[in-house]
């Protein structure tokens, strides 16, 4: 039944991380140390509302630590990829390879 | 299309990311520009107003505040890894040493310590563009800068090109007319990056939550 398990490794794949959106925060945030919002929304071009229920999300899967300080008198998040966050980005890349290599 | 995107390409990408705002052009061509004049001031022999030789210090001070009161906002803080770091280490150290040897050995020919009109000429030619085109390659390798691959290559044709201009002209001017146009083209590309960068990135009230 090698069939069946092929398909099993594309539909067991984090679906959290499989969304674009946060696809696209979470590789931004595993090339570097730290960003903030500013520099994510940039990067993704994701609007404010979607970039920060995204990182709620991530935060609130233990992907990403968010860390909410003041400029002035201007709230500045800052986020970075967690340990976690690495370890199920490495597997979720080695799974996506592993299913197109089939292709 | 290239779909091998790695992490280390992705990395490079956003690193690039800085450069949008134009201020490095602005810097580097400043840089250039404010150098040629002055290396043609010297190799003419005019007196170089105090105004020349300091101009750059005020510029990079001008564009430095550009870049953390303005640009900087807009396009948001981001640290990279202890890696590019190390890169950028390399990369100072490597546009430090270059910029006193080229210095020095635009002085000495000047001077005409280095005699570059014996049978070896070509051979001292052909170290020059060898020494440039390694030391702006590299930077552009270190410093994801990619016009630095064409500004290496200009400047290490500059000498040769320099060389047959010399009976039209009547001196040598060492390829200063090349760092003098390369210059001018940094700058304007970099103010055109710059008009685009503020368009594109507006400033904007911060809702983060």
């Amino acid at each position: 039944m090698k069939a069946s398990n092929d398909f099993s490794i594309i539909a067991g794949i984090n679906r959290l991380i499989h969304e674009p959106a946060r696809m696209a925060v979470i590789s931004l945030l595993s090339v570097v140390e730290e960003s903030d919002f500013t520099f994510l929304m940039n990067s993704t071009g994701l609007t404010q509302g979607n970039l920060s229920s995204h990182l709620t999300k991530l935060e609130e899967a233990g992907y990403v630590e968010i860390e909410k300080t003041f400029k002035g008198k201007r709230p500045h998040t800052v986020a970075r990829l967690t340990d976690t966050g690495q370890k199920e980005l490495n597997q979720y890349i080695k799974t996506i390879k592993e299913f197109l290599s089939y292709f | 299309m290239n779909n091998n995107i790695t992490g280390k390409t992705l990395e490079r990408k956003t690193y690039r990311m800085l450069y949008r705002d134009g201020i490095f052009d602005l810097s580097f061509g400043s840089m250039l520009i404010i150098y040629s004049i002055n290396m043609y001031l010297y190799i003419n022999n005019i007196d170089t107003p105090f105004i020349m030789r300091i101009l750059l210090v005020p510029i990079v001070i001008a564009l430095s505040l550009v870049k953390i009161f303005i640009t900087q906002k807009r396009i948001g803080y981001v640290k990279f890894k202890r890696s590019r770091n190390k890169k950028r280490l390399i990369s100072f150290i490597v546009a430090t040493s270059a910029l006193m040897f080229t210095t020095i050995i635009y002085i000495l020919a000047v001077k005409g310590k280095m005699d570059a009109s014996d049978k070896n000429e070509w051979l001292h030619l052909l170290i020059e563009f060898i020494f440039l085109v390694s030391v702006f390659f590299l930077l552009a390798y270190f410093t994801e800068y990619n016009k630095f691959y064409i500004i290496g290559l200009a400047m290490g044709f500059g000498s040769p090109v320099s060389k047959y201009l010399e009976p039209y002209l009547g001196t040598r001017y060492y390829g200063l007319a090349l760092v003098f146009i390369i210059g001018t083209y940094l700058l304007a590309s970099g103010i055109i990056l710059l008009i685009i960068f503020l368009n594109r990135y507006p400033e904007t009230v911060n809702n983060e939550s």
